[in-house]
């Protein structure tokens, strides 16, 4: 299969212009950033075009006046259009990077994409993953006091949607290189919307990692002077620089102030905001550590697991043909029957409660999701029980439905997050035999299972 | 060079070439939503708020820190690089049931307030004779001095200048250039030590900005304007009113000089004082910088500058400011002033010296409460010995000045840095620096930043290119009364008194009134009454009127209209409205406090029951009015009208003397 391109930052020079004002600016050889003299019916508009984004108006011609303001002009061919001299260069940016102090501790920085690598890209007036993990510097002097970089590698520039086991096996193998050649730590930088599912791959495809990989992120633009990101990163360079800690882990805002940051376990971890900074929530576990502004860290478990000598062996391999379900009431068994059918290899489910599935539904009603389920394992498919609380422990004896369910073969996973849980399926069907796999999955390899649930763990809605 | 430690007091206008623009904002009154406080206060404009400023303690606090960011042209824009020096925390204060996610930087705006939008092109292309855009883009202006969450003010143009974008103030024509849509910024709730305090009640309501040509000459010329675009916003119903409703930026100039801003003027009575301060401070701002460069200062010395803990010389200081300062560990940092000797006693602007200049520095680089200088020391307490020691210890020259700053080390610190930066900004460039400067409140202006660039526009990408095409033909139908006119209809047609008049046609509520009238068939001058005085001598008591709900008016004005009760229960009903739980409707309310009126049968038999037990007053015959009148009053008040007690009593009266 031939390699994907990359993926183009602006749709095209113009945006969405129509087709009379694209061949007109073609023709006047005129670009986003000409400064451009419109005259239209009495109308007379000076200043500089840009593009026209994907939602505005294709017939309307938007210029950047001299006060700095963009406005829209609607026209139709009677436009006369005057090219000036004295064109702005939209895209100029400086990358400033500082220089390196010696005798700091040298950390590795991985650029992913997302919202921490974003800008707005002036063509369009969009955000764009364009920004190299230096452009990051310029706005983070402060940061080349306290640490050197060892590297600093943009791996990809993808949203984290479009991230998956082939991005997560970069990701491992760039840190594990770079630990093995001696770095202090690794921060990545990441989009928040899978940045858990990231955290959880690493976590296993980095065992018994002998110093912090931390990812980070921003859930503001970087344009702005409310920029999240800034100081999410510092807090995850000082992490992987300083702190006495091993593990893969989640560095972002611990409340809506910009006074501390939660330095969550890569397993235990989700995404709980789609917008607030302090989106980021340990679950069924306390954070590992807070980092405050000034990088004084306080650690918050019993039970960290300390920095030490020696190398990483990563294990990458993982198996795509994973799936995870999530059970709601009337729920059609063919679902199941779907994976099957296509040679799935291991499936989550994320049933309700305590770890349900709809097992004694009235006859008539054709919901029996449990003769799905046993179908499954007689077919010698893994499925492994999470639960959609997400807060909380699956158990398999309270109940009749839980019991039979656990009986026909369901393993159930604790406290496991179900994201974390659907991650460790596919690593473990990849890396282990057949046999040893429910085994591997119920027990804890990277603080994805916690053997006792602690009364401070959950949070309430508390006003 | 000889010159005049004093600043004139007045000046010749026209011969320095004033040219004088303003940039006039007033809150757009305009719901987001359909609840009360919506519907009462008018909204904001990217998110379901209301527009609701309070006086209560806030529900909750957040504290936030800013940086400067790459702007579009990649430069770090010199603005927000001056604000970083002063490297500040900023808390903003918050409230759960009016403030929300939006305000809070939290999540990305809402779709724009059309409300909002409709009001402000009604009002620049009516109003003003602008020509509108086609298509409205929301820009990102970046502002992070702490008065916006996002660290910039989302703002949009609107309307431009076309060929009859003027108006008339008194005969002359002032142009007008732009007008534009915009987020008002958090409230400044001053400060905690260094930290600045926000109030995000007022932030993201709307606001229309109307841009003046710089047509003006005089001060006179400058307030008159002010006062006609006020006017003829006001004039429409569609913008909001009261203390911090308005607030314009003065652009002033003279011709050796430079544009300065004046940014945030609110008090309307000291705009002339400000204008006539600013021409003054840039004639002697260039006298001064003529100072300067014959004394030969230049920016390479002025660099130089340190400073110096110097808190030891005051070990046994008499000050009381001093003492109390070093006992919290607070130090008195010093530095030299090359050369200033004598020149920080120079007024800028009367009673305005260049060593206040640079207390306003101090505080806006460093957040220091101010400085001591040489050219007043010895001075409050400060002995010639200490100025003297100090003097050696800076290791000053005879013709050096010094400065001390009196506070936290690292706060002295920085002044210093703030102090070096603005007098080599003097000093580099070829005549006076455009600025922004803040109005005092005694009419003089203090420093407060370099005048942005063109580099903190960017565009909002959370808002989609908003076409105006729909709202032209309502837009088009629609005609403002001039303030004139509908003064003349107040008084023709609703029968109001001149004074009510004149001031209910520039009151935000005129629509409102006019349609409390029109609905409940009840005369204008009690609505007008009510709202204009009633309503405002209850909140003087503290009645908390702002509960009091569109709704409910309408249903007092109706009982009002319908006979059910009397215009002399007004107050005593908003009052328990107010106070009320707003569960309880007005009709209950109504009936609770026995408002009702009494019919003319009922009225009769209590005064005569009154008459009864008071029959001795009726010796005095018809004299015995008076008194029983009281007395009728006392328990009829609100139940009756007064006219009718009147004429019943005096039936009765007659009756029994036969």
């Amino acid at each position: 299969m031939a390699k994907k391109k990359s993926k183009k930052t602006s749709t095209s020079l113009y945006g969405n212009y129509n087709d009379m004002l694209k061949s007109r600016f073609e023709s006047l050889k005129i670009q986003p950033g000409d400064h451009i003299v419109i005259k239209y019916g009495e109308k007379n508009i000076d200043g500089n075009l840009m593009a026209q984004t994907e939602m505005g108006d294709p017939s309307s011609i938007v210029v950047k006046l001299d006060n700095g303001y963009n406005i829209g002009i609607k026209v139709d061919e009677t436009v006369h259009i005057i090219k000036k001299a004295g064109s702005v260069d939209l895209e100029k940016f400086q990358i400033r990077v500082p220089k390196q102090k010696k005798g700091l501790p040298g950390i590795t920085l991985l650029g992913t994409g997302g919202t921490i690598a974003s800008r707005i890209d002036y063509k369009t007036g969009g955000v764009v993953m364009a920004m190299e993990p230096e452009e990051i510097f310029a706005s983070l002097p402060e940061l080349f006091e306290e640490v050197s970089f060892d590297d600093v590698k943009s791996l990809f520039t993808l949203a984290s949607e479009d991230l998956a086991s082939p991005q997560w096996k970069v990701m491992a193998k760039h840190s594990a290189d770079a630990i093995n050649d001696g770095t202090r730590g690794v921060v990545l930088l990441h989009g928040t919307d899978t940045m858990g599912y990231s955290s959880a791959a690493l976590s296993f495809m980095l065992p018994d990692v002998p110093v912090p990989v931390v990812f980070t992120g921003a859930q503001r633009s970087s344009d702005r002077g409310s920029f999240d990101g800034a100081f999410n990163l510092i807090s995850a360079a000082r992490i992987a620089a300083n702190a006495d800690i091993a593990s893969v882990m989640v560095c972002m805002h611990g409340s809506s102030n910009d006074d501390y940051c939660n330095i969550s376990r890569g397993t235990k971890v989700r995404k709980m905001h789609t917008t607030r900074r302090d989106a980021f929530l340990t679950i069924n576990d306390t954070p590992m550590m807070n980092i405050d502004y000034q990088g004084i860290m306080n650690e918050l478990n019993n039970d960290l697991p300390r920095r030490k000598k020696g190398n990483v062996d990563p294990k990458l391999e993982y198996d795509e043909k994973v799936a995870l379900i999530k059970i709601y009431p009337g729920i059609a068994p063919d679902l199941m029957d779907y994976y099957i059918d296509k040679g799935y290899h291991g499936l989550i489910i994320e049933g309700t409660g305590l770890g349900h599935v709809p097992s004694f539904p009235p006859k008539e009603d054709n919901r029996d999701f449990l003769h799905a389920v046993k179908r499954a394992v007689d077919e010698g498919i893994f499925v492994g029980m999470t639960s959609q609380c997400l807060n909380g422990r699956v158990h398999p004896y309270v109940y009749r439905s839980t019991r039979i369910t656990y009986q026909s073969g369901v393993i159930y996973l604790e406290d496991m997050l179900p994201e974390t849980a659907l991650i460790k399926l596919g690593w473990t069907l990849a890396n282990y035999e057949d046999k040893s796999v429910a085994k591997i999955m119920s027990s804890n390899l990277a603080g994805e299972i916690s053997s006792r649930s602690y009364y401070q763990e959950y949070m309430r809605n508390e006003i | 060079m000889k010159f005049e430690t004093k600043a004139p007091t007045d000046i010749d206008y026209e011969k320095e070439g004033t040219m004088i623009g303003l940039e006039f904002h007033q809150q757009v009154l305009a719901p987001y939503g359909d609840d009360d406080l919506n519907e009462k206060h008018g909204g904001k404009l990217f998110c379901a708020c209301p527009a609701y400023l309070r006086d209560d303690e806030a529900h909750f606090t957040l504290k936030r820190r800013f940086r400067a960011m790459a702007g579009e042209t990649g430069d770090v824009d010199i603005t927000a690089q001056f604000e970083k020096m002063k490297q500040g925390t900023t808390i903003y204060e918050a409230f759960h049931d009016t403030t929300c996610l939006v305000e809070l930087d939290e999540e990305p705006i809402s779709p724009i307030n059309e409300n909002a939008m409709f009001r402000a092109l009604a009002m620049a292309k009516k109003l003003f004779k602008l020509e509108l855009v086609d298509e409205i883009l929301v820009s990102r202006k970046t502002i992070i001095d702490g008065s916006n969450t996002s660290g910039f003010q989302r703002t949009a143009l609107i309307a431009y200048e076309g060929k009859n974008s003027y108006i008339d103030v008194n005969g002359k024509k002032i142009g007008i250039y732009q007008a534009n849509l915009e987020e008002d910024s958090a409230k400044n709730m001053g400060k905690e030590g260094a930290i600045k305090k926000y109030r995000l009640d007022r932030l993201g309501i709307p606001l229309i900005e109307i841009a003046t040509k710089p047509d003006m000459r005089t001060p006179e010329e400058g307030l008159a304007t002010a006062m006609r675009i006020g006017e003829l916003l006001r004039t429409t119903g569609f913008v909001r009113r009261g203390q911090g409703t308005i607030r314009q930026d003065l652009n002033v100039s003279i011709k050796k000089g430079t544009r300065i801003e004046i940014k945030g003027v609110s008090d309307l009575d000291l705009v002339q004082l400000y204008i006539r301060n600013e021409c003054i401070r840039q004639i002697r701002m260039l006298e001064f910088l003529k100072i300067l460069e014959t004394r030969k200062i230049t920016s390479t010395m002025i660099k130089k500058m340190k400073g110096k803990d110097v808190s030891k010389l005051f070990k046994n200081c008499d000050a009381k400011f001093i003492k109390s300062a070093l006992k919290k560990k607070h130090k008195v940092i010093g530095t030299i002033v090359p050369e200033f000797k004598g020149l920080i006693g120079y007024e800028l602007q009367p009673d305005y010296r260049v060593g206040t200049e640079f207390s306003e520095i101090a505080k806006v680089t460093a957040g220091a409460g101010g400085i001591l200088h040489s050219d007043e020391l010895p001075k409050f307490g400060i002995t010639q010995e200490e100025v003297d020691s100090v003097r050696a210890q800076l290791k000053a020259g005879e013709n050096d000045g010094f400065v001390l700053i009196i506070g936290p080390k690292e706060v002295g610190m920085r002044t210093v840095e703030g102090l070096k930066m603005a007098i080599s900004l003097w000093l580099e460039s070829d005549g006076l620096i455009p600025e922004v400067r803040s109005p005092r409140a005694d009419g003089t202006t203090g420093y407060l930043r370099p005048l942005p660039g063109k580099a903190r526009m960017y565009p909002e990408t959370d808002a989609k290119p908003i076409s105006i095409s729909k709202y032209i033909n309502k837009i088009e139908k629609l005609e403002f009364e001039m303030p004139e006119d509908r003064i003349k209809r107040y008084i023709s047609k609703m029968k109001l008194s001149e004074e009510l008049a004149i001031q209910l046609s520039v009151h935000p509520q005129n629509t409102f009134f006019e349609e409390l009238v029109a609905k409940n068939k009840v005369d204008a001058n009690i609505v007008a009454n009510t709202l204009m005085s009633t309503v405002i001598n209850l909140r003087r008591a503290n009645i908390p009127v702002d509960r009091i709900t569109n709704k409910d008016y309408h249903q007092i004005f109706s009982a009002i209209g319908k006979g059910v009760i009397s215009k002399d229960s007004i107050d005593k009903l908003l009052t328990a409205i107010a106070n009320s739980d707003k569960k309880t409707s007005v009709n209950k309310l109504i009936k609770s406090l026995g408002l009702e009126m009494m019919n003319e049968e009922d009225v009769r038999e209590t005064i005569s029951k009154v008459v009864d037990e008071n029959a001795s007053f009726l010796e005095r015959g018809m004299g015995a009015m008076g008194p029983l009148m009281g007395k009728c009053m006392k328990v009829l008040s609100g139940k009756a009208d007064g006219k009718l007690i009147s004429k019943l009593l005096k039936e009765e009266i007659q009756s029994r003397l036969k």
